[in-house]
């Protein structure tokens, strides 16, 4: 079944110039995917054991992908076996029902988050709060962005296109709101500070903690969460009740397998052997145990995904999120996430965002922010052929007719006369008698039509009289001959 | 030392921690109370939220730190409201460990009846005490100890590995120590005393 994911309801001219525009965003974003690029180089570079493990790990997430159900229905038994209770979800709205669900069986008034891309993906928090249920976001990046009212705009990082006087800003007001001592500075150390001192408060006093996960070992009944701040320990310990909505990719068949797997999102996305945390949740407290929960809710989501089961994209689930992709990718580090309009930004979000929705939002995507530099496939740890993907998706858009009329004409006139040679040299005959309204000095500066678009800042030479081809035929020793 | 915690202590300290070795000559009370004295801001109450494995938690082990500090431990049957409370307004966290992973500079821990995971998470300071023989060379043999204590005695709701001490790079992308949890993270390397 088809997914939904929410979208940017501006249009991608708007969300390209918003994004062109934002200094500020442009400089984060850059500084910041060039550092962890080259942190990822230089792990990788002094750990040979970390790619003997991947290589492995590849093999065992497709064959995880392409078995989940049946890894499902292992996972449900020992899950089970430990006290939890596993639910499937097969579209966004069932899981958003679900959860809503749970919150108002046990009573919940407050809820606290870790982050995760799924949850994002649902619009959880804001479904929770019609309900007058307090959500808050406990990732440093995820706080200052529900504060602003705004997206994540990098996987790992989602504030890194705010800087700090704006982020102090944002902490004053909270402060104000919350009759609470506001950050001693703009100094990153004490806007921390204020984060910490904030949402420890909320640590103790929530209900309900809800978590993503990184993985879910079929054999173990374990739910692997890898950060770095630790307020998923947090969220996983304190709070009564624990809900983790999980996407079915997510799921790996053994406990061996996921020790091949367990390192590379901090190997690929930070370039650490390990984050600071990777938590392994398994079940509510037992007796006589000081915490954790005492119920836990593990919902695991389709919204889309099974439907890549047996295509050519099926690959494409094996996506840590560990945003090397993001990092190297030349389009993402000019225009920030935000310029994408979904959930999921960078080259995979090009690639799963009409997959996962049947490319019923942002179709502009695969052809719009994508140079096909390939750039990203070098970098997948999970060895994703995104570039071959994304122009797969060009000519699936073409075939369902996604693509402009007046583009698809030109571009399909084009190809017509450039079928044959005498074909070529009309057009150049054409171009040469058209140029002289764009010429500027020796340079042609524009062009009617579609192509006009190229010359925005760019110039090229103008067509020679005679052209080469011309010169060449017309030489004695031709005889005639034109060139083919 | 043997190579391994060597390694592990290096990598601790790479990832952001403190790692400390104490010889069989040594006594852990006196790093304890170096941490304490180094840390923990001097108008704090003394209050310490602690567990160590059994053969380390004896007077002679840990004094002269023990005697200076008013520990707050986990009692099952206890309150765990109470508990909590107590160890989110500790001054310094001290737990035991699974296992100590040389190859990536991490500590294991696990949460059972007697040994909440809480003091290594809510204290701004958390110490690891870790026997040398928990000490291993990967991340495998740590993964496949926690597998086998975990057939024998059932799965723990929740074991974690810790690499350093709590960190952020959300803001402009500058790191940050001590966002959630601790921002000082030591790991003390135990010999076992000779006697
Ligand atoms: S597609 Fe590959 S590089 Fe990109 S986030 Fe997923 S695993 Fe990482």
């Amino acid at each position: 079944m088809t997914g939904t994911l929410p979208q940017d309801p501006r249009p991608w001219p708007t969300r390209r110039e918003a994004a062109l525009k934002n200094a500020t965003m442009r400089r984060t974003v850059g500084e910041v995917t060039r550092r962890l690029a080259e942190g990822r180089r230089r792990a990788l570079a002094d750990y040979p054991e970390g790619q003997v493990k991947l290589q492995r790990a590849q093999v065992a997430k497709r064959q995880a992908v392409a078995r989940w159900q049946t890894l499902w229905s292992e996972l449900q038994a020992a899950v089970t076996a430990h006290g939890g209770t596993p639910h499937f979800a097969a579209t966004a709205a069932e899981a958003v029902a679900l959860v809503r669900q749970i919150a108002r069986q046990y009573a919940v008034r407050r809820v606290i988050k870790s982050k995760s891309m799924v949850t994002e993906e649902l619009e959880l928090t804001q479904a929770l709060a019609q309900d007058g249920i307090v959500v808050l976001e406990t990732d440093l990046g995820e706080y200052i962005i529900q504060l602003a009212g705004e997206k994540p705009s990098h996987i790992l990082g989602p504030a890194i296109h705010r800087n700090r006087a704006q982020i102090a800003e944002l902490f004053r007001e909270d402060a104000a709101q919350h009759g609470l001592l506001p950050p001693s500075s703009d100094a990153y150390e004490a806007l921390t500070e204020y984060a910490r001192r904030r949402l420890r408060e909320e640590f103790l006093a929530a209900d309900m903690g809800i978590t993503g996960g990184n993985f879910l070992v079929a054999e173990t009944g374990t739910l692997v969460l890898i950060t770095n701040e630790g307020n998923a320990d947090m969220t996983t310990t304190l709070p009564r009740v624990l809900v983790s909505v999980v996407g079915l990719e997510k799921l790996v068949a053994t406990w061996d397998d996921l020790l091949d797997i367990v390192q590379q999102p901090a190997l690929s996305g930070v370039g650490r052997r390990l984050s600071t945390y990777t938590t392994l949740v398994h079940g509510p407290r037992g007796p006589g145990v000081a915490e954790g929960p005492e119920a836990w809710h593990l919902i695991l989501l389709d919204n889309g995904r099974s439907a890549l089961h047996g295509t050519p994209y099926e690959e494409v689930l094996t996506c840590l999120r560990c945003a090397a992709c993001l990092n190297v990718c030349p389009v993402f580090r000019q225009v920030g996430g935000h310029a994408y309009g979904s959930v999921y930004s960078g080259p995979i979000g090009i690639v799963e965002t009409p997959l996962l929705t049947d490319f019923r939002i942002l179709p502009e995507l695969p052809s719009a922010l994508c140079t096909v530099c390939h750039a990203c496939a070098e970098a997948c740890p999970m060895a994703i052929d995104l570039p071959a993907h994304i122009i797969r998706l060009r000519q699936e858009k073409v075939r369902r007719k996604l693509v402009p009329t007046a583009h698809r004409w030109s571009i399909r006139q084009w190809a017509a006369q450039w079928r044959t040679p005498a074909g070529y040299r009309r057009t150049i005959r054409w171009a040469r008698l058209a140029q002289r309204w764009y010429r500027r000095g020796d340079r042609l500066e524009g062009a009617p039509g579609m192509a006009a678009g190229w010359f925005q800042s760019r110039s090229m030479p103008p067509v020679a009289s005679p052209t080469f081809r011309e010169w060449w035929a017309a030489r004695p020793e031709s005889a005639g001959r034109a060139l083919r | 030392m043997t190579p391994t915690v060597a390694e592990f202590l290096a990598r601790w300290e790479a990832a952001g921690g403190v790692g400390w070795y104490v010889g069989p000559d040594e006594r852990l009370g006196d790093r304890l109370a170096e941490a304490w004295q180094r840390w923990v801001p001097s108008d704090e109450d003394a209050v310490a939220a602690l567990w160590l494995p059994e053969e380390l938690d004896r007077p002679e082990r840990l004094l002269p730190w023990i005697a200076a500090v008013r520990a707050v431990r986990w009692e099952p049957g206890q309150d765990p409201t109470a508990y909590r409370q107590a160890a989110a307004a500790a001054a310094m966290g001290v737990t035991g460990a699974l296992a100590a992973v040389a190859e990536t500079g991490s500590v294991l821990l696990a949460l059972g009846p007697t040994t909440p995971l809480l003091p290594s998470l809510l204290p701004p300071i958390h110490v690891a005490v870790i026997p040398t023989d928990r000490v291993v060379a990967t991340l495998s043999e740590a993964f496949h100890r926690l597998y086998r204590a975990a057939a024998a005695a059932g799965w723990p709701p929740v074991a974690k590995f810790v690499t350093g001490p709590s960190m952020t790079a959300d803001i402009e992308g500058q790191l940050v120590v001590g966002v959630h949890g601790p921002r000082v993270a030591v790991a003390i390397v135990c010999e076992e005393p000779l006697a």
